[in-house]
């Protein structure tokens, strides 16, 4: 399981950079003495995104943070990702086959909620994929599901709308913990 | 939404803020634990790994304080039950769900609503946990009960037609196709023609609501500039606004342990011999097609698919149609269930008493949910 998860994510790397990078078979060129050596690729532009959700001040979307919920409060407080819609894959995207988006967790991303991605700086900054601890889902009709792999597939856990209250957060299950790869909007 | 270009890296305010003394933070988490949650569900963080004496450490909280909201929670949610209301002191009379019934439109029977994928390769295809989990067609029905009681409640306000849109019974199709119908990877060839690995787009997503910021936000929160020492224009409105009244009467159905169960069965089956054994007969018959493929569900990038892209390309469509091919002519889906209804069986025997009291906790919510339905969609 483990090594199929590391597997994908250096598929996914892969495939993402490869979207930037033009890779040029070496082995069967001829010495080329006339020819200057080719420059190198410019590195793929990459931003990061961590608020993907339309609510203003994001109160009412779904949230994946990077650690697990109080154990005394049932919040999470962590930084996170925001969302209220389907996103396929928790490592990012490229909007135009060129530049790459990353999903990362920030804090302070819920206004109105003290109690919420807000009390901790702790990996800021940080890909979402595969590093998600728990979730709420702020939303007040959707349910949503954290699957295991990317494209939807493979065992989820759901969340019912808490309609921005954020809480009760919840662990994700121990097999899916920092193995979120992918999230569905019902 | 916002798209930031700063790089990923903790910033001179977050070094500031992790130098805090932690127990500044640790008394303000506590300062902010949820004054609501007397009902809530008996979770546990606990993973199955765990000894029991260490799985259930947030039942018993050390507060005093808490015992006592959780004594008159109960108090609250037995006079619930018995027809008396949880009105506070000085608030108007509570209406009951049937006070909006008539506003909302004739609802599917929950006896008709699916708990199993409608096509495919999955069609029909349970797990024994499914009897332990909340299934969609509850999380369904328990909205509907929730919105409801919002409704009725911020009506007491005055605040008439409050709330989202009615529920769809689509979305437990939707959800059940999905979750269930991907376990496996994909097994709708019908979908995986039109839509590649990429979900269907044909069925009505769920509008986005929230309440209006304001006087109504405040009245269902139950804290704003509008509410005064939770008085609202002269009427006491519930601790926690209406959202709190409704979270009381109807507490979110969870059950971690048997979500806990069901993951590490369903690791434990991609182990099993005759599930390898069809797995790699699967990937020869892709192989066959022309497609490298370990597993039915790693990772596309390396085919070069993208499913971020808006919609399934050609090779998307070719590869996800000789997928499902593939596992209908190995028989996959079905070897794959059935070896994981065996581990569930023997997991839930082994677990019995854990996973009986959480499924009766679960069952109790869903009996009334399913009541409050009845009433509130006829």
């Amino acid at each position: 399981m483990s090594m199929r998860k590391t597997t994908a994510v250096a598929s996914a790397i892969g495939a993402l950079s490869a979207l930037a990078f033009s890779v040029t078979p070496a082995a069967a060129a001829p010495p080329a003495p006339a020819a200057p050596p080719a420059p190198p690729a410019p590195p793929a532009p990459i931003s990061y995104e961590s608020d993907a959700c339309s609510s203003s001040g994001n109160g009412y979307c779904f949230i994946l943070h990077v650690n697990s919920r109080g154990g005394q409060t049932w919040y999470s407080d962590s930084p996170c990702f925001v969302a209220n819609k389907d996103i396929s894959d928790h490592y990012g995207y490229s909007p135009n086959g060129v530049s790459l988006v990353r999903y990362v967790c920030r804090p302070g991303q819920i206004s109105g909620s003290p109690a919420v991605c807000n009390l901790s700086n702790s990996h800021d900054g940080q890909g979402i994929k595969n590093n998600a601890a728990s979730a709420s889902n702020g939303e007040c009709s959707a349910n949503y599901r954290v699957y295991f792999n990317s494209g939807h597939g493979g065992p989820s856990q759901a969340f019912l709308p808490t309609c921005g209250d954020y809480w009760p957060s919840e662990n994700l299950v121990t097999a899916l913990k920092n193995n979120n790869a992918s999230h569905d909007r019902y | 939404m916002s798209t930031a270009t700063t790089p990923a890296l903790a910033t001179g305010d977050t070094a500031a803020r992790l130098a805090a003394p932690s127990g500044a933070a640790t008394t303000r988490r506590r300062a902010q634990r949820h004054p609501h949650d007397v009902n809530a569900r008996a979770a546990t963080d606990a993973d199955w790994d765990m000894p029991s004496s260490h799985a259930m450490p947030t039942t018993e909280r050390p507060f005093t304080l808490r015992k006592i909201q959780g004594i008159a929670g109960a108090a609250a949610l037995t006079a619930l039950l018995a027809g008396c209301g949880t009105q506070q002191a000085g608030a108007p009379p509570q209406s009951p769900p049937t006070s909006v019934a008539n506003t909302m439109p004739p609802r599917a029977a929950l006896s008709d609503l699916p708990t199993a994928p409608t096509k495919g390769l999955s069609k029909g295809l349970t797990l024994p946990l499914d009897q332990y989990t909340t299934q969609p067609a509850d999380g369904y029905a328990w909205k509907v009960a929730v919105h409801a009681q919002w409704r009725s409640c911020m009506a007491r306000y005055g605040f008439q037609d409050f709330g989202p849109p009615p529920v769809s019974a689509q979305s437990v199709t939707t959800e059940t196709n999905a979750a269930m119908g991907r376990r496996y990877g994909i097994s709708d060839l019908d979908l995986a023609k039109k839509y590649g690995y990429h979900l269907a787009t044909d069925t009505k997503e769920t509008p986005y609501w929230e309440p209006a910021p304001g006087a109504e936000s405040d009245v269902f929160t139950g804290a704003g500039p509008s509410v005064e020492g939770g008085v609202y224009q002269g009427q006491k409105i519930p601790e926690g606004g209406c959202r709190g009244e409704a979270r009381r009467m109807f507490p979110m159905p969870q059950t971690p342990q048997a979500e806990r169960v069901g993951f590490r069965a369903f690791q434990q089956s991609q182990k099993d011999a005759d599930v390898v054994k069809s797995i790699a007969q699967w990937s020869s018959c892709m192989k066959r097609k022309g497609f490298e493929r370990n597993h039915p569900l790693e990772d596309l990038g390396k085919l070069g698919i993208s499913l971020s892209s808006p919609k399934a390309g050609k090779k998307e469509i070719a590869v996800a149609v000789a997928d499902v091919e593939c596992k209908k002519k190995t028989g996959l889906v079905k070897v794959w269930n059935t070896e994981e209804r065996g581990i569930q069986a023997k997991a839930i025997s082994e677990h019995k008493s854990r996973l009986a009291k959480e499924k009766s906790t679960k069952d109790k919510t869903i009996v009334k949910v399913r009541q409050a339905y009845g009433v509130a969609g006829n």
